[in-house]
Formats: C-alpha cells, structure tokens, sequence
C-alpha cells in the first residue's frame, strides 16, 4: 500500500473494534443470563401448570373409572370424547399415566405412546420436549407435562437478538462517532503539523506554547530546538551573503590593487614575475568569490515583493555589465517588449538569473550568431543561442548539486541561475538542442505573477 | 604598465599612459576606509598623474568637497561614520555635480540602482583591477569633458573619437554636435541600452527645456547617416547599438 498509515483511521478501527467487541461480550453474557432465568420461569410455569392440572386430570379419571365389560380402549374412547375440546395448538401437552406407565389421558397434541420419562417427581427431557412429573394417589398415577425444547431454544435466541439486533444498527454509528472523536482529539496534532509546515527561513518563531497536549510537546520541543539550529545557520549565511560580501570583497580589493602596484612598481625581474603571478591567482580568486558571493544571494533571495516590479531597468543594468565584462552584447537580440517585463521577484535573483544565462549563451553559443532574447509576455521570456548542446550532466543538473570543480564556467553560471530561479519562485527550464536542430540551447523563464 | 594588459580583466583595454595624456591631471577625492585598497588606488592614480586627496572618514571628505573643487570623486558606501549612499544625494540636494564613481562591496542589483538613482556616475563593484578603475574614471571624466578615445569599430562603421570622425564603409559621415554626442554615449558601451533620459541630458544641458521627440528626431537623423540597423529602439528602454 502506497499510503501513508493513517493515525485516524487506526483509531477509529480499533476503538470501533473494541466498543463493538466488548458490546458482544455483554450481549452474550446477556443472552446467557436471559437463558437461565427464561428457564427457570418456564419451569416454574410447567410445574404450576402440573400442580393445577393434575387435580382435574384426577377427577376425571376417577369419575370414568371402566364401565364393566368395557375394556381400556373403550374407557380411553370415552373419557376423550369426555374432555373433548376444539383442537388448537398447544404450547403444552400432558399425559396422565398409571404406575404401569400406560397414558390414561393425554391432552389432543400430546403423543399417544408414553412420554420418555421416569415415571419420578421431577424434571427430565426426552422426544424434544422438557417434562415436569407430577405424581398423586400414592405414586399410582403420574401427571407428565412436556413443553417443547425447541420453543424454549426459540424465545431465548429471540430474546438474545434482541440485544444482538441494535449492534448490528448502531455500529456504523459507533464507527463514525469514533472517528468524529479521533479527529477531535487529534485536532493538537494537525494544529502542531500546521505550526510546523508554517515555518520557514522567514518564520522561526517556536512551535511549543500551552496549547500542545503533553504527549506532543517532545516533538515540538525537539522541532524548536531543531528551528534554533536552523535559525542561527541561517542567520550566518545570510550574514555571510551580506557582511561577507563586504568582508571578503574589500580585502580582496586591497590585496590585488596592491599586488597590481607592486608589479607596476617593480623593474623586470624574477621578483616581478612571482608578483604577476599573485596577481593572477588573486584575479581568478576574485572571479570565485564573486561566483561564491552570487551563489549565497542566490541562495537567500526568496523574499517574494508584493506587487510586481518592473524589470526593464534591471535587464538594461545587466546588459551594461556584460558589456563592461567585454562580452559582445551587441549580439543579443531583443524580442517582444523589454520594457514591459515585470514580475514579482526579487529584482537581485532576477538580475542573476539573466546574467548568467546571457553569459553563458555569449560565452559559449556559436559566435557568428546572434543570441535571442524574447519577452513573449511581461512574466515570461526565453533567451535562444545555436552553438553547441548543452551536456546532458548540466542539463538534468538538480538546483541543490554542489559546484564541482569541472562545472566552474557553465556549471557553475547555470547553478546560480537555477538556485536563483527556484529560490524566488521562477520557472527556469533548459532545453538543449533546440528543437529540430543538432545543437543550441534555449532557457525558458517563468516569473511568479 | 605592461603587466596590466596580462591581468584578466574584461574591460577594453586603454593605453593608460595615453589616457593620461588624453584627459589630462585630474584632482582627484578618494573616499575609502580600507587602508590596503585606499593605499593602492591612491598609488595608481597619482601614477597616472592625478592629484588625489585621500579620506577615509565623510566629515573630512565632506571638509575637503567644500574647501576644494574636484573633478572626480571616488566613493565606497560603507565608510566608519556613515553611509556613503546618503553623502552622495546630500552633494546632490545641494547642487553639486562633481563626478561620482562609487567603489562598493555592495552588490545587490537594488543597491546599485540605488546608488545610481542616488546620482551616481558609475558603479564598481570590489573588488576591481586597477586598470578597470582607471578606464572607468576616463569614461566619467570623458562624458563629462567630452575628450577624445581609440577608435571604435561596429560593422563598417569606424568611429574615431580623438577627432570625432565617423567613417561608413571608409566614406567620412558628417556629424552635428548633437548627433555626435548621442552616438559617443551609445558606443560607450556597444550593445548596452542607454536610457533615453540620459541621451536627453545630453541633448539638453541642465536647465534647458527639453522637447518631448528631441532623442527620437536625433536617433532617426543618425539611423539616416549611419544606416537604419545601427540603432536600435528599446521600446520603454532606452537605445542600444546595435552589431559587435
């Protein structure tokens, strides 16, 4: 299963499960109960029964005692046209027996052979039916009445899905009413989840206050401690971006001016040269830092402006620096309306984000042609150079990959521009070749509306 | 000198000693705090035979601006007694139009519009070679006095600014002053949009009233001269010059 266990629905199952399971102990615990005394008063009911009926049963044996010269069958015939009644269904059927066990009377539903039952005072079972003996006369005569069993076992399962019947109504009920529980008593839980998805770089402020439940509070403490790292890292790479920026930048300065003066200062010589080549490496350390530098903005411009900004003037600053940097500028081509470029994007990431694609199109596109630069609409530009294709490594290279030190150059230039992009909302897409062609490269550009 | 055409820098590169000549003694106020830079810069330039006061404090540099008249200044922003962006719009509220070339650790894109906004001449961002420097102070210096640079070539186009002469295919094209002026500024920097509020100063020293279409008829009469693609119209932009 591809989804995510879900806390909710564990805890409305198995609370369902035991509220519905112990619910079934109770109903059969129930059930059993209602057994017992359904047939304790039905015992009861057969002996009273017995008690009552063994009297008449007596007169009216004794009062047909055999006419002389009758017979027993002819007395049996007598005596049931005698207590001849209409024929109906009876709940409960009796036998009059002598001590001999034959059936003197019987009531019209009650077999005609002997009940399969001692002929004791007492209880016994037997032919399906429950029997309560009674016995009179000196134990000569013998009442039997029997009730049948199966009618028992009918209004005990009766009673029984009595209680059984609602569960089956009231557990979905049960189920949704569980789940309504969970999920308010889960509400801290989204609560501290939303706390913790509303934090950012830009808020930091602790999750942890009075409202978290106890047994979440080691979370969000453990997420608050996790937020204060994080706060302090990042504080120190945006100190870093902005007075690092000054402090790497301005000693740097210092270091190759004065490295400049000194070989200028310094006749021919070997001296001189070692000088010259401080100043080279200091000169291919001030390109790096600059990189790094414009890495870290990269990195740090995510504060979205509420309105749009026009852009127009930042794309003519970054054409006046590379054409300051030397690039041939007059090779870009504009397309569509520069003027009407406008974003909500921080103007820094923009600007980062144009110049080292440009870059990267004038440094490394086909010289004899031009590099296109279209504003389709005001969010959205494309910039299109033919010359080589991009290597397949820098095309598919994810925003959060390190620079390497064979990706200096493009690598690099296509890093901070995709850092840039995805740091401040803009879509920047790379496709190389161009469509239908060997070679070129073509960076599309989506500015957040 | 010779070793400043070997370091790495991207700028073109100008003959310096020539520069010198060209745009001749500058007296020269340098605002920087950082004592290996301000040390440096002050070398180089006095090398190239400018005259130059260093501060490293606004009060004193604020002292030297009033007691005496510089051509250029060269300011860095974060100074120990203020910032150096509010320096500048005050020289600015008060009139004066003495060059500004800011020399910055600030590199965000608002901070250098900013700072031109602020009515900067030109920006440069630490740190810098020294030869950079020493072009960009010729190029302010040049848009201000006007004086005369190498030979530029876009095209068939061959633009000499020793003696203002342009070339189209080697037949001499004659130029008003005017016309003149706003070419200089658009081959500044080939391929780069100049505003066109810019190209209307230009046009207009200050105070004059500036006609709504002055730059528009200007940039058609020249599109005449030197052929329509030459210029190109960034519409809202400004215009750029157009080839390599």
């Amino acid at each position: 299963m591809s989804r995510p266990p879900s806390l909710v629905r564990r805890l409305t199952l198995t609370l369902s499960l035991a509220v519905g399971l112990a619910w079934l102990v109770a109903a059969a615990a129930g059930a059993w109960v209602i057994r017992l005394e359904l047939a304790e008063a039905l015992d009861g009911a057969l002996v009273e029964t017995a008690q009552r009926l063994l009297p008449l049963a007596l007169d009216t044996v004794i009062m047909l005692e055999p006419a002389p010269g009758e017979g027993e069958e002819g007395r049996t015939q007598r005596v049931r046209r005698a207590a001849r009644v209409a024929e109906h269904a009876e709940r409960v059927v009796y036998q009059l027996r002598d001590a001999a066990g034959r059936v003197l009377l019987r009531s019209h539903e009650a077999p005609i052979e002997p009940f399969p039952a001692p002929l004791v005072r007492g209880f016994a079972e037997g032919g399906g039916l429950r029997i309560y003996t009674e016995s009179a006369v000196s134990e000569t005569l013998f009442l039997q009445v029997g009730e049948p069993v199966a009618h028992r076992a009918d209004a005990a399962l009766r009673a029984s899905f009595l209680l059984f019947a609602p569960l089956l109504v009231l557990l979905p009920v049960v189920v949704l009413l569980a789940r309504r529980l969970v999920r308010w008593s889960l509400r801290p839980v989204d609560a501290l989840a939303a706390a913790i998805a509303a934090r950012d770089e830009h808020r930091l402020e602790p999750v942890a206050g009075p409202d978290v439940p106890r047994e979440l509070a080691p979370i969000a403490v453990s997420v608050d401690r996790l937020l204060t790292r994080l706060g302090s890292a990042l504080a120190s790479e945006r100190a870093f971006a902005r007075a690092g920026a000054h402090e790497l930048r301005t000693p740097l300065a210092g270091a190759l001016a004065q490295a400049q003066r000194l070989s200028a200062e310094l006749g021919p010589g070997s001296v001189r040269d070692r000088v010259v080549r401080i100043e080279a490496a200091l000169s291919r350390l001030r390109r790096l830092v600059e990189q790094v530098l414009d890495l870290a903005r990269a990195e740090r411009s995510a504060n979205r402006p509420d309105e749009p900004i026009r852009l127009g003037p930042v794309l003519r600053l970054v054409l006046d620096d590379l054409a300051r940097a030397g690039l041939p500028v007059g090779r870009i081509a504009l397309e569509g309306d520069p003027a009407a470029l406008a974003g909500r994007i921080d103007p820094d990431a923009f600007a980062l984000i144009l110049r080292n694609l440009l870059e990267n199109a004038l440094r490394h596109g086909d010289p004899a042609a031009p590099v296109v630069l279209a504003v389709e609409t005001p969010g959205r530009l494309r910039i299109r150079n033919p010359g080589p294709a991009l290597p397949p490594s820098l095309l598919a290279q994810p925003p959060a990959a390190a620079p390497s030190a064979a990706a200096a150059g493009t690598g690099l230039g296509l890093l901070i521009a995709r850092t840039a992009a995805a740091r401040s909302g803009a879509r920047l897409e790379l496709v190389s070749p161009l469509p239908g062609a060997a070679g070129g490269v073509e960076a599309r550009i989506e500015l957040p509306a | 000198m010779a070793s400043f055409r070997q370091a790495p820098v991207s700028s073109p590169r100008e003959d310096v000693p020539l520069v010198a000549r060209a745009i001749g003694t500058m007296r020269i106020l340098l605002i920087e705090d950082d004592p290996a830079l301000g040390e440096a810069v002050r070398d180089h330039l006095a090398g190239l035979a400018h005259a130059v006061d260093w501060q490293t404090r606004l009060a004193e540099a604020e002292a030297a601006l009033r007691a005496v008249p510089y051509d250029l200044v060269l300011l860095d922003l974060g100074l120990p007694d203020g910032d150096g962006l509010a320096f500048l719009k005050r020289l600015r509220a008060r009139g004066d139009a003495t060059p500004v070339l800011l020399l910055t650790a600030r590199d965000r894109v608002s901070e250098r519009i900013a700072g031109l906004e602020a009515g900067a001449d030109d920006y440069l961002v630490k740190p810098f070679d020294l030869g950079e420097l020493a072009a960009r102070i010729t190029a302010v210096a040049r848009r201000y006095a006007g004086d005369p640079n190498p030979l530029l070539e876009i095209g068939s186009l061959l633009i000499d600014r020793a003696r203002r002469i342009v070339t189209r295919a080697g037949a001499p094209v004659p130029l008003s002053a005017r016309e003149w002026a706003l070419l200089e500024a658009l081959a500044l920097r080939p391929g780069a949009i100049v505003a066109k509020e810019r190209l209307e100063e230009l046009l207009y020293p200050m105070g004059e009233e500036v006609e709504s279409n002055a730059v528009e008829v200007a940039v058609s009469r020249l599109r005449k001269k030197l052929g329509a693609e030459t210029i190109e119209t960034v519409r809202g932009l400004g215009y750029r010059l157009k080839g390599r």
